[in-house]
């Protein structure tokens, strides 16, 4: 996956992903998230701000090792912190889940705002 | 890039269920005997941070075919996917009404659920238990069976029992089920967890055995908290390494 790494609230993201050394005919299904975490010492949240699902039906249309282009715009919150009890991290998921009943998964973070940047 | 890499102790990572069981390779083999002998009622029994609830999150699913559960905040799940706040959803009815016959054993391929309930620490007494939809064929899992008082736990026995309903509760301290397994952590099994938390990641953690002894003992054998003091030590050791400490 490539996408720009920092970026501000309401700025339009942009990324493209490509999956490679999986042969197609063993994928069941595909999903693409923009998403935010929380991580730290307490119980963890999620929010997710876009996400698209790839049935069988249309994997099969697809050819999974060409780069497919997404974008969105970020929303105003929650801007990305990195506390040392708490961090707020923003990725870009994308998941396989394969016909055999594995799953796999792939992130890619980036830094929405300038809350910590310093740090 | 420290700003954006995980720490291998965070919650999402140590949480029961995350880490795989670390045990003997019959570990579960032995279990499932001792829970069919037990007449499927029994106690999970340890300390604080000792693997009660990862043990659940692994047993539970090898006995139960369907798992609904409620935690500690009222959230829902069957199966794993969340189904709304506190109350039995619909998506149980549909998957108990897809079961067939009566209980054969669990462990076996007849289909059971398990009403799993993490009872609320502030206040475990407001435990609602659904038991219009125990049955024969279910089982209630109750984690944190010690904090009902005598007359909660009193009727959760007898009531279970008259229904002839499963019932796995951990606790503590000693109940009047029989004990299917008392957990404590050794080095070695703290060792091979903190292992495997940090095997994804660049953050090795060198702790010698005595050292990673006494702060068992100085936790009182929770790993848990142990794991909890490694997070500190982590963040501790990232925030010198910016400052340049």
């Amino acid at each position: 996956m490539s996408l720009q790494a920092g970026l501000e609230p309401g700025e339009s993201l942009e990324f493209e992903y490509a999956v490679q050394c999986v042969a197609p005919e063993l994928v069941d299904s595909l999903e693409v998230s923009v998403m935010w975490y929380t991580e730290g010492k307490g119980g963890e949240d999620i929010g997710v701000h876009l996400f698209q699902r790839i049935g069988r039906e249309d994997l099969t249309e697809l050819a999974l090792d060409q780069p497919r282009r997404l974008s969105c715009d970020l929303p105003a919150s929650p801007l990305s912190f990195e506390g040392r009890l708490l961090k707020i991290r923003w990725c870009v998921r994308l998941r396989l889940f394969l016909r055999d009943g594995r799953e796999l998964s792939a992130d890619k973070p980036f830094y929405l705002g300038h809350l910590t940047t310093d740090l | 890039m420290d700003g954006l890499s995980s720490n291998p102790f965070s919650t999402r990572f140590t949480a029961p269920g995350q880490v795989d069981w670390i045990g003997p390779s019959d570990f579960f083999d032995v279990l499932c005997k001792r829970w069919q002998a037990s007449n499927y009622r029994a106690a999970i029994l340890g300390a604080h941070g000792s693997g009660k609830s990862t043990l659940l999150e692994h047993f539970v699913p090898m006995v139960a075919e369907v798992v609904w559960r409620r935690d500690a905040l009222g959230c829902c799940t069957v199966g794993g996917d969340e189904v709304g706040r506190e109350g039995v959803g619909c998506e149980v009815e549909q998957a108990i009404q897809t079961t067939v016959g009566e209980r054969q054993g669990f462990g076996s391929s007849a289909t059971q659920c398990a009403y799993w309930l993490q009872l609320r620490k502030s206040e475990p007494q407001s435990m609602v238990v659904p038991w219009g939809k125990l049955s024969s064929a279910s089982l209630l899992v109750l984690d944190g069976y010690e904090q009902l008082n005598f007359w909660r736990r009193a009727i959760v026995l007898w009531r279970t029992k008259k229904i002839k309903t499963g019932l796995l509760v951990t606790s503590h301290r000693r109940t009047r089920l029989p004990t299917l397994c008392e957990l404590s952590v050794s080095v070695v099994t703290a060792r091979a967890v903190i292992e495997r938390l940090t095997a994804k990641f660049d953050e090795g953690v060198q702790i010698k055995d005595t050292v990673l002894q006494q702060r068992l003992e100085q936790r009182g054998g929770n790993l848990r908290d142990v794991l909890m003091d490694l997070y500190d030590e982590v963040e501790q050791r990232r925030l010198g390494r910016k400052r340049g400490w």
